[in-house]
This record gives structure tokens, C-alpha cells and sequence, in this order.
């Protein structure tokens, strides 16, 4: 049972698009909705993620220092969040996703 | 032997049994695990014999590097190299080493560290913690200048800037996998399609 529930896990996480780095949560999707309170991102698996915004939140654009504003449905973003933690501490924006 | 000396002996003995009696029965309560952090007797011993450890001649030698921008950006882009795994960028010791290390890599921020001298900070970059996670980074020389300018680095920790924190993170050690996350995530944001991720490893 513990063997059958350990595989259920890793099945889950390859499909989640989280990965950990530095210590954190590497989160990694399309933006669905953004506001300044909250981020929601589409994962690879169709799954969908919502992360808080603080005034603690880094954005970064083209490599570059950004702001909220450079966060807009459809883009793709890589954001950090602490392990087991929903507070995304820097969101990096990517292209917007190609549309189908 | 005189009564007196007996008594001396007495004490002694009783102390040790004391000490190892408080021993044993600290390591039944919490095996040699390190989940715990040191209790305050323990924290008191150790820290005692270590002071007492360090040369007096050692204890007082003055940092020959004279501190300047560049021994500063030197120091934290070694720090960031070589100790930041344990100790964290900011000296906090709140990684995920630190904070399992027992004892505890300390906040070299607070004054357990501060108050120490330079030539303690020194002698423990040079030589070591026996017991600790602290390994010795030098030959036990007292002239190695890249550890002098390490404690030119412990001692200004509070005047960290974001923008010199966000430069050390990117100087910190990355294993492959990392590595291949990074260049993963730079690809997926300029819009290529990756395979699935792979599994996160998560510590405390």
C-alpha cells in the first residue's frame, strides 16, 4: 500500500510542473487570471494553481525587473513560491502562450 | 592525603558523574538525532570549551585586510561559493542544511556571533567546530587573507543589500539537476514546449 501510494505521488508530481530550487517551489504555467491579490496558472497537466501577490512579490520581465502589469493572461511565467508555501515570492514572465 | 584533598577529589567525581549521568540521560530522551535543537545545558558546555579552546594570541589578532569595496564584493562572492549552503546568503543560517545541523548553524547576525573577535571569527573559519557541521576551510595558518576577508563579510551582514543578495543567489552552488531547471525555465518562457518535470525533491 505505502509502495502503490509513493508512486501515485511521483505520477502526480511529474505531471504537476512544480519543481523545488533553492529552497523553493518552482511553479511553471500559463496565466489564466491575475489580479493584485492572487495569480492563477494553467500547469502542463491542465491542472490549475493560485498563488498570492504581495508587496514582498518580484516580478521580472525579458530578464529584467518588472511589475505587476507585465503579468497578463496567456503569458507564460515561471514563479517561486516557498516549499509548501502559495505566496509567489518572483514571477518571471515569459511569451504569451501560442494560441490554438 | 588530607581531608581536603579528598574533598577536592569528592567534588570532582561527583561533578562527572553529574555531567555524564545529565549526558546519558539527554541522549535516552533524544538519541543522537538531530531534529532537536541543543538544549540550554548544552548549548553552555560547548560554547565554554570552545571559547576556552581558542588561543589567547589567537582570540586577539587583529584583521590585517583593510576593509574596502573590493575586499567586499570579494567576500560575499566567496560566502556565496563556499558558505552559503549552511549558513545562507544573509548569514541567517535559514537553509535547509542550517536548519537541521546540530546545533543549528547560528544567525551570525545576533550577538553569539558578533561579540566574538576577529581573531575567534578567524580561528573558526581557519580550524573548525569539532561536533558541528563547521568544517576547517584553511591549513590553520593565521594569514590566510581570504578568511580575513571573510570576516570583514561576517561583520558587515546587516548591510546587505537586496540587489547584493540577488548576486549571491546567483553565485550560490547549483547541482545538474538545477542547472537543467534553469535552462528548462528559460526555454518554457520563451516558448518551447518541455517534456514533463521531473519529480521536486523537498527537505524541512
Amino acid at each position: 500500500m505505502k509502495q502503490l501510494l509513493s508512486v501515485v505521488a511521483v505520477v502526480l508530481a511529474l505531471g504537476a510542473g512544480v519543481l523545488a530550487h533553492n529552497g523553493n517551489d518552482h511553479v511553471r504555467g500559463t496565466v489564466t487570471a491575475v489580479s493584485a491579490q492572487s495569480v492563477t496558472v494553467q500547469l502542463a497537466d491542465k491542472s490549475s494553481k493560485t498563488l498570492s501577490i504581495s508587496a514582498k512579490t518580484e516580478f521580472e520581465a525579458s530578464g529584467k525587473p518588472g511589475h505587476l502589469a507585465d503579468v497578463k493572461v496567456g503569458d507564460r511565467v515561471v514563479i517561486d513560491v516557498p516549499e509548501h508555501g502559495s505566496n509567489a515570492l518572483l514571477i518571471k514572465v515569459g511569451v504569451a502562450a501560442a494560441k490554438k | 592525603m588530607t581531608s581536603g584533598s579528598r574533598l577536592v577529589i569528592a567534588a570532582v567525581v561527583g561533578a562527572l558523574v553529574l555531567a555524564g549521568g545529565l549526558t546519558y540521560f539527554i541522549a535516552r530522551a533524544a538519541g543522537f538525532s538531530t531534529r532537536t535543537a541543543p538544549t540550554a545545558f548544552e548549548r553552555v558546555v560547548v560554547r565554554t570549551i570552545h571559547r576556552l579552546s581558542v588561543p589567547a594570541r589567537a582570540r586577539d589578532a587583529a584583521n590585517p585586510i583593510a576593509f574596502s569595496t573590493d575586499v567586499w564584493a570579494e567576500s560575499r562572492a566567496h560566502f556565496a561559493d563556499h558558505c552559503a549552503s549552511c549558513h545562507a546568503n544573509d548569514g541567517s543560517g535559514d537553509t535547509a542544511i542550517g536548519r537541521n545541523l546540530f546545533p543549528r548553524a547560528p544567525d551570525m547576525r545576533l550577538a553569539a556571533t558578533q561579540d566574538k573577535t576577529d581573531g575567534e571569527l578567524y580561528w573558526i573559519i581557519e580550524n573548525g567546530i569539532r561536533l558541528t557541521g563547521m568544517p576547517a576551510w584553511g591549513n590553520g595558518g593565521a594569514d590566510d587573507a581570504d578568511t580575513w576577508k571573510l570576516v570583514h563579510f561576517v561583520r558587515h551582514l546587516k548591510e546587505l543589500t537586496p540587489d547584493q543578495l540577488k548576486a549571491m543567489a546567483a553565485a550560490n552552488p547549483r547541482s545538474p539537476s538545477e542547472l537543467q531547471e534553469e535552462q528548462d525555465d528559460a526555454k518554457f518562457l520563451a516558448g518551447e514546449n518541455l517534456p514533463p518535470a521531473p519529480e521536486p525533491h523537498h527537505h524541512q
